[in-house]
């Protein structure tokens, strides 16, 4: 498939046939050929989706939305002893941006992610923002880190430049440290020139002095796409309706990947939500309107014995519209699973005729598909 | 959200917990793990305005060996019997059933006396005493009764034992070497409570027979018929079973039925095997 406009950067078809690859599809064809031992049926299920992240100013616009989010702030400052402090007003909500903004922030400026300190979501100290939603946070916030730290740098290096006796443009930065044709300075100088000692920077110093507050917002307004493909492989028993999820695997990509055991993280709890939402969760009421899911007594969620050991492959097609190719990753995972865990359950029925239509795929539903087949086939 | 207010009494023995609960006008309740009443007074379904702690009373805690039963005390929890720390007299049915009961927190602290006193149709304990017909020992101020698992329980969390009265223990029959059980449990997920329990026993031996269908949203539904066949073989059961079920259930729906008809089926196919 060749990118559209709006989907732009991603072999679908690749990501289909690694996930078909590694849930060995031809092994559970030619194991679905005999019955099993215990009178379960065997299906697999496949789902491919785009996930649209970090999409702003044009679309929720265009929505007609309260709230339209325009460019996102990181404010980066080098502090007196080299350190850096990264100040963002995006809100962490357990998804390692503490982690993935000093990684972004290292990415440039080589400060080692020990010395970097970020501050989130604090209205008093940190720029303003719209917060955590869309698989917005490490596009936008990851993206005003990276702008205001390139305009960091320059500062930093004009004033590394001066003190070495070398030219901006000789001025690198390796490993933490500022290299200049053999010399070497570290940033806790430039630090302290600016703080303590203004006597030795040069004339024509810029007076924003070591903090910069940057905005920033993809080249597009609506979004770029992750996308993965999921597969399962299930075994339903036609006499209880009950489902057991014996394989899952997630072929994603998010673009340029950050940091893998976030992206893992992310996509494993995705997938636990999602299988919640194929299988378990619902709220229900009576006729009267009463609700009967109130407690997490009536209200099903999955537990660790109903989840599998989710596999995982990346692949990594950059984004070309956002800084560094990033893409999100927050909601994908639990995109798929209704979709996977449902397409291997009517696969598993299709010997019997029936196709269950709705989720979550409760053993009451299953059961009343397989007799609405037999009804079906009786008359 | 928070219980309501209420007092807190720690019981002595059974004759202090009585007395506490005879004082306050039926308005006292007995807790012992707090695993069904707890969340309960969480969301204020229960306001007692009283409770009487049970954990502390040595006499709820007996295990008493007869050469037909063993007495096990009211407050031995599912994870003491699970563990085999509680004798097992039924060649392994309780310690299956109790390591099957919601999680190992619950069974920590949760007490075989107390589920039959909160009478869940489809807990475990509930079925299990039914299947083997083990007594349930109760104990007012006018003194002490014996009731069978089957009669004292008559309606979904409700059951024969009056608001001053306590279960103080069960007596579960000691089954005989060649006596033969299966209980299967259909849940939707490993903890919940059952969709369907079918639970057999067959004790040549005692010439003892009996099938019992569990989680019917009622008292647990002895199969007569299905019980009677078993002395036969569990292949003549499983033919009586259907039928038996389709009527005795008739208030339900086909997916009910068909849930405890294959709870049924399974566990007697266990039991043949």
């Amino acid at each position: 498939m060749s990118p559209t406009s709006t989907t732009t950067a991603g072999d679908y078809v690749a990501s289909l046939r690694t996930a078909q690859q590694m849930i060995a599809l031809d092994k559970i064809r030619a194991r679905q050929k005999t019955p099993e031992p215990d009178g379960t049926l065997i299906g697999v299920g496949f789902a491919t989706y785009t996930e649209q992240s970090a999409h702003g100013t044009k679309v929720f616009a265009a929505w007609g939305l309260p709230l339209v989010p325009g460019f996102e702030q990181a404010s980066l400052k080098l502090t007196p002893d080299g350190g850096l402090e990264v100040r963002a007003g995006i809100v962490t909500i357990g998804q390692g941006l503490e982690t993935t903004l000093a990684q972004v922030a290292n990415e440039i400026l080589t400060i080692p992610v020990s010395r970097i300190k970020v501050k989130l979501g604090d209205t008093a100290t940190t720029p303003y923002s719209t917060g955590a939603y869309a698989s917005r946070g490490i596009v936008m916030a990851g993206g005003a880190v990276s702008r205001s730290a390139e305009k960091l740098a320059e500062r930093i290096k004009h004033i590394a430049a001066h003190l070495m006796q070398k030219r901006p443009d000789e001025v690198k930065f390796k490993d933490g440290r500022i290299e200049a044709g053999g010399a070497r300075l570290d940033f806790a100088e430039v630090g302290r020139a600016w703080y303590l000692r203004p006597e030795t920077l040069p004339e024509n110093v810029d007076t924003g002095g070591l903090e910069v507050t940057e905005g920033y917002k993809p080249l597009v307004d609506g979004g770029v796409f992750s996308y993965a493909t999921h597969a399962a492989v299930v075994t339903v028993d036609p006499r209880t309706g009950l489902v057991k999820i014996l394989d899952y695997v997630v072929v994603e990509d998010c673009g340029r990947v950050v940091n893998p055991m976030i992206v893992e993280g992310q996509t494993f709890g995705g997938v636990a939500q999602g299988i919640g939402t194929a299988l378990f969760e619902e709220s229900t009421y009576d006729g009267q309107g009463q609700p009967l899911a109130s407690t997490l007594m009536d209200y099903l969620l999955p537990g660790p014995t109903e989840l599998p050991s989710i596999r995982m492959a990346h692949t990594e097609t950059p984004s070309p519209y956002s800084a560094h190719g990033i893409k999100g990753v927050g909601e994908g995972g639990a995109i798929a699973p209704g979709a996977t865990v449902v397409n291997a359950i009517n696969d598993a029925l299709r010997s019997l005729g029936a196709e269950v239509c709705e989720i979550p795929a409760t053993p009451r539903r299953v059961l009343e598909a397989i007799a609405a087949a037999q009804k079906q086939a009786a008359a | 959200m928070k219980p309501v207010a209420f007092d807190y009494h720690k019981a002595r023995d059974v004759g202090d917990a009585l007395t506490a609960l005879g004082a306050h006008d039926g308005d006292a309740k007995p807790v012992a793990g707090g695993c069904s009443l707890g969340p309960m007074l969480n969301l204020r379904l229960a306001r007692p305005a009283k409770l009487i702690d049970l954990r502390a009373v040595g006499e709820l805690r007996q295990l008493v060996r007869a050469p037909d039963h063993l007495m096990i005390g009211a407050c031995w929890t599912h994870a003491e019997i699970e563990d085999g720390i509680v004798p097992d007299v039924t060649r392994g049915l309780m310690r299956q059933v109790a390591g099957g009961i919601a999680y190992r927190p619950v069974r920590n602290r949760g007490t075989i006396g107390g589920s039959l006193a909160h009478s869940d149709p489809a807990a475990d304990w509930v079925t299990t005493m039914a299947v083997l017909d083990a007594g349930i020992l109760i104990s007012g101020r006018s003194g002490t009764r014996r009731e069978s698992a089957l009669s004292f329980m008559i309606g979904a969390y409700a059951t024969t034992l009056q608001a001053d009265e306590l279960v103080t223990a069960v007596e579960v029959p000691v089954l005989s070497a060649g006596a033969r059980w299966a209980y299967h449990k259909i849940a939707r997920k490993t903890g919940e409570f059952a969709l369907a329990i079918g639970a057999a026993v067959h004790d040549p031996a005692r010439d003892y027979a009996r099938v019992v269908c569990g989680a019917v949203e009622a008292p647990p539904l002895l199969l007569p018929r299905t019980s009677e066949a078993l002395r036969e073989s569990p292949s003549a059961a499983m033919k009586a079973a259907e039928a038996e079920i389709d009527t005795l259930l008739s208030a339900h729906d086909g997916i009910f039925k068909q849930h405890h008809n294959v709870a049924i089926e399974r566990a007697l196919a266990e039991l043949g095997r």
